[in-house]
């Protein structure tokens, strides 16, 4: 199924709202693994 | 709002089950969210009528202790990882959209992924109780080295755990997308609904505690079968690094379980009151604080472990500051209510009784931080009673109360408003039956997590058991009602509750599959 909120909103201000949805969600998935990797190798024995 | 709905009319996608495992619509998600939590919220309410069972009297009744402690393990990882936190999730997906006036979620497929691992990784670990050596038995917080000690249900815990992290993760990062890029023009943040901010606040808690506990696990792991030592004081690891690691996810993880809540109670209070919510502002920056102070407080879980005085003293005063912006939530929703035209429908006797009952257990929370007093309720039922005022009575009353709000907006029907208000009633009398007698035998000095007790433990232990079976039976009743509203009922109007403002009340009950494709003008 095609999910419907990417041209809709485009439309509306003229931005590339998908590529900001996915940059945001690019970086926040890079802090979560920073946090995952971090605590581990904090504590690496 | 013409356009909406002939666009829904336009919508086309699969039927049957494949519409259901290919969605990338926010409300379906929202359905197989809360359909699924729903499911959770049974199974481990049987593993819980399995422990009253158990408990009933002293001596051993009806099951083996190493089962008992695969009950309390799964119970609390059933309700936390299975019931609760996908029920905010989904109350998020059918909410959050059309609160900010957005078609739907930002990530749509990214959000069906995030559903769709949950059954996966409760199969995982309701599989484990087939297992030899049984299903995991060390406690929810999964203690090294005791739960190195589980069988072959060990990676299955594991990587369950692993896939439930991922996917809260995806779940945080996609509403917060959804809410920085695409609120209507106009939504500027101090105009959101508090459940609305409750939930960003809630979704930069998962996205840095969440990996935490996948680190802590991960760690687990290759203690058990890759020969490190995190946690093995031979190899130089240290086990008292697991606690303070596991707590540091899993203080924020309470907050990140009742902050939703306030939100809800947010929403619910002044559409009942017919007032706007008091101190709006404030509720913002209490939030805030509440989230902010969990990252500062989590050995107080461990105060019995051993630390420096120092420590001690500080995570006594970082928990008992909590109660400030706690006490600001409390006041607020009491000014709301203050000299406003009350009503008494069964969403607000579900937010009443949310604030008395979390207070009971925020009270209880306050005596538990007091470091010298801890030591006394360590690892007794004082415990055990805490944690479910705070989180049935809490978490669970806020999301019953979500149900009975927003039911008719979901399905365009009413609910029946008498069975509401039993299903309330008997909840709150029986849900006290259930905990409160916990406070004496906790005070009284019984342990939690053990299948049998002293005789002086007797009596509480049977009225707390007949609570049990008396709340659990009740939530059929719960199950009935959103059956029957859901397959028909007198016909909801849009607005639904007289006092209810908002952008998810201009739309119609039910809502179009896709609303606000065309944003509306906040203004």
């Amino acid at each position: 199924m095609t999910p419907v909120i990417a041209e809709s909103h485009d439309a509306r201000d003229g931005s590339n709202l998908r590529r900001r949805n996915l940059r945001l969600a690019v970086i926040l998935g890079i802090l979560a693994a920073a946090f995952y990797g971090g605590f581990i190798l904090m504590h690496w024995k | 709002m013409a356009h909406a709905a002939h666009h829904d009319d336009h919508a086309h996608h699969p039927t049957g089950v494949m519409r259901w495992i290919t969605t990338t619509n926010n409300k379906d998600i929202g359905t197989l969210y809360l359909s699924f939590a729903l499911l959770m919220f049974f199974i481990g309410g049987s593993m819980a009528m399995i422990i009253r069972a158990e408990l009933f009297k002293p001596g051993l009744q009806f099951v083996d202790p190493q089962f008992f402690n695969s009950m309390t393990t799964l119970h609390a990882l059933v309700m936390i990882f299975g019931a609760v936190m996908p029920a905010f999730v989904g109350l998020a997906n059918w909410m959050i959209p059309m609160m900010i006036g957005a078609p739907d979620m930002a990530l749509p497929r990214l959000n069906n992924w995030s559903f769709w691992l949950l059954p996966f990784a409760f199969t995982l670990l309701l599989s484990t109780l087939f297992m030899p050596g049984g299903a995991p038995a060390g406690g929810w917080t999964m203690y090294a080295p005791l739960v190195l000690q589980t069988g072959e249900a060990f990676p299955f815990l594991i990587f369950a755990v692993h896939i439930m992290g991922i996917s809260s993760i995806m779940g945080a990062i996609n509403i917060i997308a959804t809410v920085f890029n695409m609120r209507a023009p106009g939504m500027t943040f101090m105009k959101l609904p508090l459940f609305v901010w409750t939930w960003i606040i809630t979704a930069f808690l998962l996205i840095a505690a969440m990996p935490v506990l996948a680190g802590a696990v991960t760690m687990l792991l290759t203690d058990k079968f890759f020969g490190t030592s995190f946690f093995s004081a031979a190899g130089g690891g240290d086990p008292v690094m697991f606690q303070h690691i596991f707590w540091f996810f899993g203080h924020p993880e309470v907050y990140i379980m009742i902050l939703p809540a306030f939100g809800i109670v947010s929403a619910i209070v002044p559409t009942f009151a017919r007032k706007p919510l008091f101190g709006y502002a404030s509720m913002v920056y209490a939030t805030a604080s509440i989230a902010f102070l969990s990252f500062i407080v989590w050995a107080h879980h461990m105060f019995t472990v051993g630390m420096p005085l120092a420590g001690e003293l500080f995570f006594m005063y970082t928990t008992v500051l909590i109660a400030v912006p706690t006490g600001v939530k409390i006041f607020n929703w009491l000014a709301t209510m203050w000299r406003g035209s009350m009503t008494f429908e069964t969403p607000m006797l579900f937010a009443l009784g949310f604030i008395v009952m979390f207070t009971i257990g925020g009270f209880s929370g306050l005596m538990l931080g007091v470091t010298p007093a801890d030591f006394q309720y360590q690892d007794t039922y004082f415990v055990v009673a805490h944690f479910h005022y705070v989180l049935v009575t809490g978490a669970v009353f806020a999301i019953m109360g979500a149900t009975y709000f927003w039911l008719p907006k979901w399905t365009g029907h009413m609910y029946d408003e008498t069975l509401g208000k039993w299903h309330f009633w008997l909840s709150t009398i029986f849900v006290n039956v259930l905990f409160f007698p916990q406070h004496f035998l906790g005070l009284a000095g019984m342990p939690r997590r053990i299948p049998d007790y002293a005789v002086q433990f007797a009596d509480w232990n049977m009225v707390s058991s007949i609570g049990g079976f008396c709340f659990g039976a009740t939530q059929l009743l719960f199950l009935y009602v959103i059956v029957k509203c859901v397959r028909g009922g007198a016909k909801a109007s849009d607005r639904v509750w007289e006092g209810a403002e908002g952008l998810e009340w201009i739309l119609p009950s039910p809502p179009p599959y896709h609303s606000f494709v065309n944003p509306p003008l906040v203004k």
